[in-house]
């Protein structure tokens, strides 16, 4: 019993040398130290978008149907192709994500045919106030500039194929023209 | 791919290439003779069929599933997805079961390795040009592609090359229509030919090319165009109203029946937080799946798909309100109800129990009906109760009644001829006609079209029509009566026709040697002008007729029939609708209560009634909605809307079925039941109405049908889900639920009691004298009739009332429009009691030479109503022609005329 005890004390004293005289500290100093988190780190949703700036979303509500705590509300809407919001003929008009009411599980992120919803790495969701665990679609969205890809979505509102775009579209039977 | 290459040429108003329609599906062999049946194999299993039944009918009936596109029991066989590939021993190669008609010993084996194989290069060769954008498409969820994807298809794809891709048209206001997810199986073209008769949507261009689309980029013109919605098994043709709104797995399913028209189609309302966002057939179970209306028979017309969710308006009210002081304030229920009670009470003690009138939607339930009679009979102490306010006098009013109490006919027994007379039917009450339209198409029964209009819907099915002018419809049905009996010459009803000998014969003798026969009689056409003088011939032709026929009389009132058995009528004591307005003018009724605000509002124009409401002592109003009439109440009451009432209707037929509530009520509103129950007891009667549906539903069984013990929940599973059950019956479960139509009695209470029902002639002298169309030189005589969609209180707070409206219009006879020289599409000024409207014309056959047909429920600035006789107008050609051909037929400017 002794030995045990001694054996436990100086696996702490170890620790406590190491972080004190040795630089090997554990804990970082939070607030005014971050942790890098892993890539597939599943924190607060993001929305990507496509690099002209159109959002990756198309409103297809399949996030929202395998989400298994029905976090995610979403009403979709038709295009206008004067003024874009996604590619094809719908965005998501409305995209709520209820915080807690979410398990972080990822399965919206796994389901979404579009890459557009992601898990981000932000963890810090506390607030004092129940509405702001609602997560509206504008604070979800990334930055314009942050967008990235081409977009391979049929998009009926480009009309008929060109002949340049006959040879395009033979080597890759989803590339469209505007 | 055996692909139809139907071009523009060859499409137009015929159905060129296409098998034989398909029977009714999956039928049950019981009663079919011995000789007519075989055995044959299927998938190992020794099954019997029918001569002439084709391997899919068979596999129906078994319970074999075998995918399909192109097929569709209430469409002609078309052949052309290749979809439903088996593999038939001794065949070589796989063949087409959709087509293939069985025979003796014939070996079928529908999921073997051949026939596998052949489905899956089928469903990878659909998919060659198909956008898989399901996405954005709104057909996910519920596309049959993408679940035979599934189940026949392959994960992956051989196609290398770029996708064909087509312009997207505008074509239609209602269908969107995205030709590159088309599949090419026609199901939409055969419906628009087949069941629509506008004969409009084609399949244009040849071979890889090929697509679908409206003749000259139009709309898709019919009344049931929305069920291409549904027919089409992928994402090519979707909803406008309901584009991007939902998801199919996000709503909630209630399967119900519509309110709109005496049709009483069985729909399902898709519901999403106590909000409608679509309305289609009822959706089944099919296997593993449920379906709209991919094995089923059922179609809705478009009022009733896209004009139901008017309960969502702007003007809806949910709470209720009461007077005080000149200004109506918003109350609790109770204190409303309390207060309306008082006042009434009021009333009651001052003037007598019959100085109050009970009036009610004529889309009210059987339960409403049930309790609003017992207000009237056993509480209030008042005859004067009645749902009929669309009928345009107190003599038609009493002659739809007479008709309903003895209507004997149905379409279920599918009758072997079928008279119509005065058919303006599929305007009042679409899906009627369309059964009656199936019944010819599919079913090869004879179709005799008699009166003095013939809707174009069914006449192109007709095979006899004879045509009289207005007003003198009794006469010809008399006469032919009289020939039935061996009482009048041929000759002389020939004469009275205006056609040889022979023809009306031949009618005669159609008539004589039928088996089974069933008299269809459009009571509100002309605005019923008529039904005085042709019920009663119509009552005596149907006697002449005997044995094996029947009688069907149509109105298009939701409920007619329920409203009509339960003696929510005021029989010959008591003021009916159309009578209220002058006995309020003389001081006979001094309080009314409305259950529904269209219980009065087709009385009259909102000045005419505002006057006289505001001459009341008491009016209460039970509604949903703020109008010119909840302004002028006593005390309002919040009524439960369309989809949020519960209890039974009847359709037309007589058939009873399930109105269920798929929400919750708006606000603090509650059921019709409810209300009565509550303004019973606060009249002081305790015990009056009921605390639950379902005790309102006993109450009215022992009134309709002493003997059936059926619970509502019983009725429920009637009309639910169980594919099997709907894909051999219509639903609504036939004739054995028509009320009892000779119970006269059943209403009697406190001494009070109703004339017998018996039918009795109304008087003659009714009918305005007939007049000789010829005669009127310049002149025609008018005709028109209600429509569904145009009935105006409920119907135009719909979400797109506009676009269901019907565009007014003036049918011309060929032969009289040649003669004052007017073409289709053209404008003409129509000159009637001395006002002159824009029109455009229409060139059919619908009216008689000399008669001219106003599209329904649209007069334009006139009112032809307020005369009494036969409507003489005068037709004056424009140099103009309609705009836009698909957008044809705006009236565009009226003025009274100058001299
Ligand atoms: S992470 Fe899981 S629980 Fe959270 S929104 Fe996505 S699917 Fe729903
Ligand atoms: S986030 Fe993805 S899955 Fe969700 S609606 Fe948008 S595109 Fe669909
Ligand atoms: S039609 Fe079906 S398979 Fe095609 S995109 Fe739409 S949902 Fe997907
Ligand atoms: S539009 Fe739809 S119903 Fe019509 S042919 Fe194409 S796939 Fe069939
Ligand atoms: S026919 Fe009548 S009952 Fe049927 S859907 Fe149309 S409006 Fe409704
Ligand atoms: S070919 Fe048989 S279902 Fe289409």
């Amino acid at each position: 019993m002794i030995l045990e005890l001694v054996k436990g004390f100086g696996l702490a004293g170890r620790h406590v040398f190491d972080a004190l005289f040795r630089g090997k500290m554990v804990t970082v100093s939070y607030p005014e130290v971050r942790r890098e988190q892993p890539v597939f780190f599943r924190g607060r949703h993001r929305l990507q978008r496509y690099e002209d700036g159109l959002e990756r979303c198309v409103g297809c509500a399949l996030c929202a149907a395998v989400c298994p705590s029905e976090a995610i509300y979403l009403e979709a809407k038709e295009n206008n192709p004067a003024n874009r919001v996604s590619p094809g003929e719908r965005f998501a008009e409305v995209y709520q994500i209820h915080l807690l009411r979410c398990i972080f599980c990822g399965f919206c992120e796994e389901a979404c045919p579009e890459d557009a919803i992601v898990m981000g790495p932000t963890y810090e969701l506390a607030s004092d106030r129940r509405t702001d665990f609602v997560a509206q679609k504008h604070e979800m969205l990334d930055p314009r500039e942050k967008g990235f890809g081409d977009y391979h979505v049929y998009d009926p509102y480009i009309s008929h194929v060109t002949p340049e775009s006959d040879k395009e579209a033979k080597a890759d039977p989803w590339a469209l023209t505007s | 791919m055996a692909q139809v290459t139907k071009g523009p040429a060859c499409g137009i108003g015929a159905t060129i290439g296409y098998g034989a329609p398909a029977g009714k599906v999956g039928r049950a062999l019981e009663g079919v003779p011995e000789d007519q049946l075989f055995t044959m194999t299927l998938n190992g299993r020794e099954v019997k069929a029918r001569k002439g039944e084709t391997i899919m009918e068979v596999c129906h009936r078994e319970d074999t599933y075998v995918p399909h596109y192109c097929w569709h029991p209430s469409l002609s066989i078309a052949g052309n997805c290749r979809l439903c590939l088996v593999e038939v021993e001794k065949v070589p190669k796989p063949i087409i079961a959709c087509q293939t008609q069985v025979s003796p010993g014939m070996v079928v084996k529908s999921a073997s390795e051949q026939a596998k194989t052949a489905q899956e290069w089928m469903m990878e060769f659909l998919l060659v040009n198909h956008p898989l954008d399901c996405p954005i498409c709104d057909r996910g969820g519920e596309c049959q592609l993408q679940r035979y994807s599934m189940e026949y298809g392959t994960s992956h794809s051989r196609m290398a090359d770029k996708k064909r891709k087509y312009v997207k048209p505008q074509a239609d206001p209602l269908i969107d229509i995205e030709r590159n997810r088309c599949i090419m199986c026609t199901r939409c073209v055969r419906f628009c030919d087949e069941v629509g008769g506008d004969h409009v949507m084609g399949v244009f261009a040849r071979g890889n090319d090929n697509y679908i689309g409206t003749f000259g980029q139009g709309p898709v013109s019919n009344i049931f165009s929305g069920n291409v919605i549904d027919l089409c098994p992928v994402g090519c043709l979707t909803s406008k109203p309901f584009r991007f709104k939902a998801r199919v797995w996000e709503l909630t399913q209630t399967q119900t029946t519509c309110t709109q028209c005496s049709s009483g189609c069985k729909v399902t309302s898709w519901t999403r937080n106590g909000r409608l966002y679509r309305t289609t057939p009822p959706s089944r179970q099919r296997h593993d799946h449920f379906t709209i209306n991919e094995d089923t028979e059922e179609f809705i017309c478009n009022q009733g798909r896209f004009g139901a969710d008017f309960s969502a308006h702007d003007s809806r009210r949910g709470e209720s309100l009461v007077r005080r002081a000149d200004r109506l304030e918003p109350a609790p229920f109770g204190d409303a109800v309390a207060r309306a009670g008082k006042a009434l009470r009021e009333v009651v003690e001052r003037h007598g129990g019959e100085s109050v009138a009970i009036l009610l939607s004529p889309r009210a339930t059987n339960e409403e009906g049930l309790l609003a009679r017992k207000l009237a009979r056993d509480v209030v102490g008042t005859w004067s109760v009645d749902w009929r306010a669309n009928q345009q006098s107190v003599e038609a009013a009493n002659a739809v009644s007479a008709a309903l109490r003895v209507a004997d006919g149905d379409l279920e027994s599918e009758p072997d001829v079928v008279v119509i007379v005065n058919g303006d039917i599929a305007h009042q009450s679409p899906v009627l006609a369309l059964r009656i339209q199936e019944l010819g198409r599919r079913h090869l029964k004879k179709i005799v079209m008699l009166g003095h209009y013939h809707d174009p819907y069914l006449a192109g099915h007709a095979a006899m029509s004879f045509h009289n002018a207005p007003g003198r419809t009794a006469e010809i049905l008399a006469q032919l009566a009289g020939v039935l009996a061996g009482e009048a010459s041929v000759a002389d009803l020939a004469s009275s026709l205006g056609r040889t000998e022979e023809d009306v014969r031949e009618l005669v003798d159609t008539i004589k040697s039928a088996q089974s026969g069933l008299l269809v009689q459009s009571l509100q056409d002309f605005d019923g002008r008529y039904a005085p003088a042709e019920v009663p011939a119509a009552g005596a032709l149907r006697a002449a007729l005997g044995e094996g026929w029947g009688w069907l009389p149509v109105t298009g009132e939701r409920n007619a029939v329920g409203l009509n058995a339960l003696g929510c009528e005021p029989g010959e004591h008591g003021i009916g609708a159309r009578g209220l307005l002058d006995a309020i003018g003389d001081g006979r009724i001094k309080a009314v209560v409305a259950i529904g605000a269209d219980a009065i509002d087709p009385l009259g124009n909102e000045e005419l009634l505002a006057g006289a409401l505001s001459n009341l002592d008491a009016f209460v109003l039970a509604d949903s909605f703020d109008s010119p009439y909840s302004r002028l109440a006593t005390v309002f009451l919040g009524m439960a809307g369309n989809l949020e009432t519960d209890g039974t209707a009847f359709d037309i037929e007589g058939n009873i079925a399930l109105v269920k509530a798929g929400v919750d009520p708006v606000g603090d509103s509650r059921q019709g039941w409810r209300i009565l129950t509550e303004l019973g007891r606060a009249l002081g009667r305790a015990d009056f109405g009921a605390d639950s549906i379902e005790d309102v539903w006993t109450q009215v069984r022992a009134e309709l049908a002493a003997d059936s013990d059926a619970t509502l929940a019983a009725l429920e599973l009637e009309g639910g889900t169980n594919a099997a059950q709907f894909v051999v019956q219509r639903p609504a479960g036939g004739a054995r639920n028509r009320a009892p139509e000779h119970n006269p009695g059943n209403y009697r209470t406190d001494g009070l009691h109703l004339r017998s029902a018996a039918f009795e002639a109304p008087k003659a002298g009714t009918a305005p004298s007939s007049s000789d169309p010829a005669s009127a030189a310049d002149g025609f005589l008018l005709t028109w009739g209600p429509h569904v969609s145009g009935r105006g209180y409920l119907q135009n707070r719909a979400s797109i009332a506009e676009m269901l409206l019907p565009k007014p219009f003036l049918e011309v006879h060929p032969a009289d429009a040649a003669a004052i020289g007017v073409k289709t599409n053209q404008f003409a000024v129509l000159h009637v009691n001395g006002l002159r409207t824009k029109v455009g014309i229409k060139v059919g056959r619908g009216p008689a030479r000399g008669t001219v047909y106003m599209s329904a429920g649209v007069y334009g600035p006139f009112d032809p109503s307020s005369n009494a006789g036969p409507v003489e107008v005068r037709i004056e050609p424009l140099d103009e022609l309609v705009p836009d051909q698909g957008e044809a037929l705006i009236a565009a400017e009226s003025a009274p005329e100058s001299h």
